[in-house]
């Protein structure tokens, strides 16, 4: 059976485990993720398409390569809520109003009216210490706290993608992906605005 | 949703996903292997058996 062509965005998969081993060495490299929500955004605000959700997600493309090639997966159909319209929106609002306490945070180490908290907070509960990952050399604390910040809104997010991904299907986190929620709303918005469909996204051209 | 899971594991390319929107099958290619309907996390590929022409 014909293979696929290979591209190099099909090995994004290294990068999303170099970005999570980075982040445990030095909390700073946690900025480095902020690529995965600008470009998704980028693509669909001005190419009206998902590009980055269909070809270049380092975290979808993991899940597949445990869920598929290694057979974590259990394989079984993601529950109909998950993908439901009012779960998708309202963890995008759940997920949107953690990300902007998370920010507020960092506002108020940058103006002086709270201290820099070397710790990774899972599932915007549990503080995990993470103090080794930071040196206090050459960088205010709110860049070094929106990195703790950034860096456990990664994890927790990656853990529960890998729960889902061993439960039911492989990428069954993308259900719920507030970026992707966000996105496809954008690319749908476009089209209502603009009336007429792009071309389709194939792999190797965005439109 | 449009995530593009479809897109990866599909053996002869068929589909592709429209304006961010919708995943599209190109009928021509597919060959209803159901790659695509088992990996889907939204359930939104089916497959149906088509009857053979007569004659």
């Amino acid at each position: 059976m014909k293979q696929q062509k290979q591209h190099w965005y099909d090995y994004l998969w290294i990068w999303s485990i170099l970005y999570f081993s980075l982040g445990f060495f030095n909390i700073l490299f946690a900025w480095l993720g902020m690529l995965d929500f600008f470009l998704p955004l980028l693509f669909a605000i001005f190419g009206g398409n998902k590009f980055f959700c269909n070809h270049m997600c380092g975290r979808g493309q993991l899940y597949m390569k445990l869920g598929m090639k290694l057979k974590w997966s259990r394989n079984r159909p993601t529950p109909r809520w998950m993908y439901a319209k009012w779960f998708r929106w309202g963890f995008l609002a759940f997920f949107m109003a953690m990300f902007g306490n998370m920010v507020f945070q960092t506002y108020l180490v940058g103006a002086g009216a709270a201290s820099l908290r070397q710790s990774v907070q899972l599932f915007w509960s549990f503080r995990l210490p993470w103090h080794w990952a930071y040196s206090a050399v050459g960088v205010p604390d709110w860049v070094a706290q929106y990195s703790f910040g950034f860096y456990s809104v990664m994890l927790t997010s990656l853990l529960i993608g890998l729960v889902l991904m061993v439960l039911f299907k492989p990428r069954s986190w993308c259900a719920f992906c507030p970026m992707g929620t966000m996105t496809q709303g954008i690319c749908k918005a476009r089209v209502k605005l603009k009336g007429k469909v792009s071309a389709p996204v194939e792999a190797g051209k965005t439109e | 949703m449009s995530c593009g899971t479809c897109l990866m594991v599909c053996p002869r390319e068929a589909l592709s996903v429209v304006s961010g929107c919708y995943a599209l099958v190109d009928s021509l290619r597919c060959i209803g292997c159901g790659k695509c309907a088992k990996v889907c996390p939204a359930s939104c590929i089916s497959i149906f058996r088509r009857e053979a022409a007569a004659g």
